[in-house]
């Protein structure tokens, strides 16, 4: 089972845990809410949640002496991640999205005009709380998997190449809470793709690794109020 | 009839117009490098290096697909990154418009695949071309005839490889060429323009009415050799 095919799984079985455990909670999370709980920039119980789901856009930005920075511009990209707070503010999360680029220099990387990254990885990251409104997340990403796909070559003939690689990928976030179980986010990451491209040796270090940055912006939407292993301890 | 068309007709027409896609091969990066001097040894910079693959089409023809290209520096030492593709037709470029001949590398890459995925073409011989520009003249009046013929030396250097052996048989480099026609009272006059690399002897016969043949050496010794015979 591919690491894309796993996380369609997920996406289906953490819609299906929403509908189920998420709605099944809230009218317990409305009481915990009107709680008055202690907060902190570590945690508060108060604004805890279960679920937070994210759509958004970015746009990567290459860099490096490596063939993304030098022979690849950013143009635009497409988020959806679904995260789950395990114990508290510590989450894990499931992500899939695209990264879109065009060629700047073809004779670095190839006859080919535009290329596509389908990103699809697994991450682990802490929330914290710096005021009322705001959300500050870290996250790193533990697997992943990332499809090249390179297109716009001289002749439709060559309908497309694909090459493939693994991503670490290293993210921060801000949420700011615009309604309860609603906010808008704008997220950093740092993104290594480490690819599977074979070359000759005195090529490795220019296409081995891949840099690229990505500033995003989107909506995120949270549903319960309680951690996962709350709701079996309590 | 038409279980017959669905079933097996159309998975053979798609099978047939998608066999033509050419499938380059996934995270392969090749690199293709070598020097380009001229007849008098120096380097030759600005040249267009190009890796190509082709395909038969459905007019029986060739088409070739570009899947790298790049230029030579200053020193004539070039280095391009490409796509790889196994293929019967897989071919280098050396090109420079028509100022330089052209050298081609041709090789099956379908059970090949070069060492450290790299091809190094060495030391790539240009010749600087020459524009020779002839023109028949008739002077002498109606009823005479010529039949001439020019022997050159084409601008052109194809090596074929099978892996990493050359094959003298598919080869062809810098081969002589060989035209020939006759002026007569329904055609007196002919102008022409032929390719040649600089410094090569165009051999010229000609007959006038018949008689015995007379040959010339023409040493094409400037880029644009004018070459004007009356007759």
């Amino acid at each position: 089972m591919t690491l894309r095919s796993l996380i369609k799984t997920f996406w289906f079985t953490c819609i299906s845990l929403f509908c189920s455990i998420g709605f099944a909670q809230e009218n317990v999370s409305e009481n915990e809410s009107e709680i008055t709980s202690k907060s902190s920039f570590l945690d508060s119980e108060g604004r805890q949640r279960f679920f937070a789901i994210t759509a958004g856009g970015h746009k990567p930005f290459t860099s490096g002496d490596n063939f993304m920075g030098d022979g690849l511009e950013g143009k635009s990209g497409i988020d959806f991640k679904v995260q789950m707070y395990i114990y508290k503010h510590f989450f894990i999360g499931l992500a899939t999205g695209a990264s879109y680029f065009d060629v700047k220099n073809q004779e670095l990387v190839g006859s080919y005009r535009k290329s596509r990254i389908a990103e699809n990885y697994i991450y682990l990251g802490y929330e914290f709380l710096p005021t009322e409104k705001l959300r500050l997340g870290l996250n790193i990403s533990i697997d992943s998997d990332l499809d090249y796909k390179n297109t716009g070559f001289s002749t439709s003939d060559i309908a497309e190449q694909h090459d493939s690689a693994k991503l670490n990928r290293y993210g921060l976030y801000l949420h700011y809470e615009l309604a309860k179980h609603f906010m808008i986010y704008l997220d950093y990451s740092y993104n290594v793709s480490t690819t599977d491209i074979n070359v000759p040796s005195e090529l490795k270090d220019f296409f081995g690794k891949g840099k690229y940055s990505t500033i995003g912006l989107g909506l995120v939407f949270t549903i319960g109020s309680r951690d996962l292993i709350s709701r079996f301890i309590n | 009839m038409k279980l017959l068309f669905k079933f097996f007709l159309i998975p053979f027409f798609l099978t047939a117009v998608l066999s033509c896609e050419v499938h380059l091969e996934d995270n392969t990066r090749i690199l293709v490098e070598g020097t380009i001097k001229d007849q008098d040894n120096m380097p030759v910079p600005d040249a267009k290096v190009s890796v190509h693959t082709r395909r038969g089409n459905f007019s029986g023809g060739e088409n070739s697909y570009l899947l790298g290209e790049g230029y030579s520096a200053t020193d004539g030492t070039f280095s391009v990154i490409s796509f790889y593709n196994k293929d019967e037709d897989f071919a280098i470029e050396v090109a420079f418009g028509e100022t330089y001949s052209t050298y081609v590398y041709k090789s099956n890459t379908l059970n090949f695949t070069p060492v450290n995925l790299t091809f190094d073409l060495g030391t790539v011989s240009l010749k600087k071309m020459a524009s020779f520009n002839y023109n028949i003249v008739r002077i002498s009046g109606e009823s005479t005839s010529i039949t001439y013929s020019f022997r050159y030396i084409e601008g052109f250097c194809l090596e074929s490889f099978e892996g990493e052996t050359l094959s003298e048989y598919q080869s062809a480099c810098y081969q002589e060429r060989f035209i020939a026609q006759t002026l007569n009272d329904n055609n007196p006059d002919y102008e022409w323009l032929l390719q040649v690399p600089l410094g090569e002897i165009v051999e010229f016969t000609y007959s006038i009415n018949d008689e015995p043949e007379i040959t010339e050496f023409i040493t094409i010794n400037e880029d644009n050799y004018d070459f004007t015979f009356s007759y």
